[in-house]
């Protein structure tokens, strides 16, 4: 199979910019909170980082 | 190990049976995994059908059927055989395939994400899903020999997979259902490569793959034995029928696809929803057909109808046994027997119901909330667990940009529209990210076409590529954690007891009441905590009685303690096992009357293993 598949009208760069900005904020967003949920309950099995949980919760990230 | 070879031998019937089927039916299929995963589905789709069967007449535990389903499995080998050879035979001629690193990379995450499925599936169950009533239920129907009528809210439903974990739990024990759930998340990933792979390019296909097996939520839900993968599987073949018929206007797909709308009804609730929003699509079909609206109205018809036939058994059953074919749901407007108050709207509910937040902000923030674990439809309670429960980040960040693309392909706008209408009916009556899920998988594919559109320029290629790598790695993460933590016991380096003994709260209680001499013979247990354990080596489940829920939403129902007491002793219950701290936690009031209970002697504290505690019920009121 080819590589990309050619599209009849490819978007445009302005289009493009704007659709990978949307892709990085939200894969960035994703990394973001799952990773400070995985810190979050790391400190928690640990009984360490109450103020990172104190600050997850006022952003209403934490439980 | 023996697990292992049910669940693979099952599904391997079960496609040797679709193949038989459909090659029948004459039907014709665009490629061999395309025939392959037809054959699959319907093949285990028609293999619970003929279990219920069995189940209803009774003949679950009768040596005739037995012999006779060995003997019909036996003919079905050879169909079997040709399946593995053809397969064996097709990847011999492709080879290693001469992939580019990013290509090299999706693959792998795709096979390391199967085998942390895997080595998590090998683990004894204790999912709370699972162990309260996908594997409770079809264990009790097996010890009876017969689908019956159980006191327990969650046998009155669709049951089509439970069925099927009967042959798997009677031959390959109790770990045998996760692997053959594992199978149905695998199956459900093929069929929308193969989508995938239909219409994009082979990265894009494999981007579309690797996003769906690496789901977050998939890592909590695929190697459990629950029945969600089985409807994403039903659901995304009743898509590609129904894709096919639109193109070719072929009355056989629409056939195949009423049929898969039919087993996915049967095996989960939300399949009605799936009939509802692809007759809708058909009847737009139909519209849009001008000169041949009759010929398409036919087949629409057809549709509802062949689709309902194959979906109705459970419902009828249900209507049947409770009057209420939908039970437990919609108890308040029709009359339904063998339910609590709280369902029939008689007594308030006492503890918070899970609702997503209606306002218009809300609503619009949805996909970006169950991402990125805002909320999890809990009012006033959002927490970062949604994200571990949600798709995953690639389906937001890629399906909603075919509104800026153009062309739009009709199979793309299909999959999205079915997606908006699930959202738009489903969240909010049951908002939570799993029962969109069959809905969110369909959109795969159309991931991988927005990854091909924007690939035309090497710099967002490359963008994109970095930023798919990273995600993927870090979605990962949850597959690895499960898998590590049960690795041991999945290789025999930890004895089942004790890995059981290690992380559940259950077991030890329950390894206690099993004890010979704990609890006298014909003695009731009401378990009243977070789920009821399923053993299938103790034997206890019909010791420990019904699930948490059910008795959490009987008891609001009761006044005053002797109330509770006289229903308890009605109910046959001569024991009471409470986890106590999940009571003070999540439902104090329950936790209030058991106290006054105890109070006036009707139940007596005897035992107590960590938070568990087992009580007597008194046969007579004291105090």
């Amino acid at each position: 199979m080819d590589e990309p598949r050619p599209l009849k009208s490819a978007p445009g760069a302005a289009r493009t910019v704007l659709c990978v900005l949307w892709i990085s904020a939200v894969a960035g967003a994703y990394c973001v909170t799952y990773s400070s949920s995985l810190v979050q309950q790391a400190g928690r099995a640990a009984g360490r980082f109450p103020l990172l949980g104190r600050i997850l919760e006022l952003l209403h990230l934490g439980s | 190990m023996l697990a292992t070879l049910v669940a693979v031998g099952l599904v391997l019937l079960g496609a040797a049976l679709g193949r038989r089927i459909l090659l029948l039916a004459r039907a014709t299929f665009r490629s061999y995994l395309e025939e392959l995963c037809f054959s699959a589905g319907l093949g285990l789709g028609v293999l619970s059908l003929a279990i219920m069967a069995v189940g209803l007449l009774g003949g679950l535990r009768s040596g005739a059927v037995w012999a006779a389903a060995l003997g019909a499995a036996g003919l079905l080998v050879p169909d079997a055989v040709r399946i593995v050879a053809g397969t064996a035979r097709r990847a011999r001629r492709v080879g290693l395939p001469s992939l580019k690193p990013f290509q090299w990379f999706l693959v792998a995450a795709i096979l390391a994400s199967l085998a942390c499925g895997l080595v998590s599936s090998l683990a004894p169950p204790t999912a709370w899903d699972a162990t309260t009533s996908h594997l409770k239920v079809p264990f009790l129907y097996l010890q009876e020999g017969a689908v019956f009528r159980l006191d327990d809210i969650h046998s009155n439903g669709p049951l089509n997979t439970a069925m099927l974990f009967i042959p798997a739990m009677g031959i390959g024990g109790d770990t045998a259902p996760a692997l053959l759930h594992l199978a149905f998340l695998a199956l459900g990933g093929l069929v929308l490569f193969e989508v995938a792979r239909q219409h994009v390019s082979t990265t894009g296909a494999l981007l579309a793959a690797a996003a769906y097996f690496l789901m977050p939520i998939g890592a909590m839900l695929g190697s459990e034995a629950v029945v969600d993968f089985p409807v994403v599987v039903y659901v995304a073949l009743a898509f590609v029928a129904l894709l096919r018929w639109w193109e070719e206007e072929r009355p056989g797909w629409l056939v195949l696809s009423a049929v898969n709308l039919g087993l996915a009804m049967g095996t989960k609730y939300v399949g009605l929803y799936a009939l509802a929003m692809f007759f809708a699509a058909a009847a737009v079909k139909v519209l849009a057909g001008k000169g041949r609206r009759l010929t398409l109205s036919y087949h629409a018809a057809m549709l509802l109808v062949l689709a309902v036939a194959v979906g109705c058994p459970w419902y009828v059953r249900n209507r049947v046994l409770t009057g209420n074919p939908f039970y437990p749901v919609f108890a308040h407007v029709i009359p339904t027997r063998h339910i609590t108050g709280v369902y029939t709207g008689e007594v308030p509910m006492e503890f918070t119901r899970r609702q997503y937040p209606s306002d218009l902000l809300n609503r619009a923030l949805l996909p970006v909330n169950y991402t990125l674990g805002f909320s999890r439809g809990v009012p006033g309670r959002p927490g970062p667990d949604g994200a571990a429960n949600s798709p995953g980040p690639l389906f937001l960040a890629l399906v909603p940009l075919i509104v800026v693309l153009r062309p739009v392909p009709r199979w793309a706008t299909l999959a999205a529209a079915l997606l908006l209408g699930a959202l738009a009916l489903i969240i909010p009556m049951y908002p939570l990210p799993r029962y969109v899920l069959p809905f969110v998988a369909l959109c795969a594919p159309v991931l991988g076409y927005v990854f091909d559109a924007l690939s035309g320029r090497a710099w967002a290629r490359r963008t994109l590529c970095a930023v798919a790598v990273v995600v993927l790695l870090l979605q990962l993460v949850p597959f690895a954690g499960r898998a590590a933590t049960r690795l041991r016991v999945a290789v025999g380096a930890e004895s089942r007891r004790d890995y059981l003994r290690r992380v559940d709260d259950v077991y030890p209680m329950a390894e206690h009441v099993a004890a010979e001499g704990v609890l006298p013979p014909g003695a009731s247990v009401l378990y009243v905590g977070e789920r009821v354990y399923h053993f299938h080596t103790l034997g206890v489940d019909v010791t420990m009685g019904m699930p948490v829920r059910q008795a959490l939403v009987e008891f609001p129902a009761f006044d005053n303690p002797a109330e509770l007491h006289r229903r308890l002793r009605q109910l046959g219950f001569t024991h009471l096992v409470v986890n106590e701290a999940t009571l003070a936690k999540r439902y104090p009031q329950c936790g209030l009357l058991l106290r006054a209970l105890e109070d006036v002697q009707g139940i007596r504290r005897t035992e107590s293993r960590k938070d568990l505690v087992l009580y007597d019920v008194a046969p007579v009121l004291g105090g």
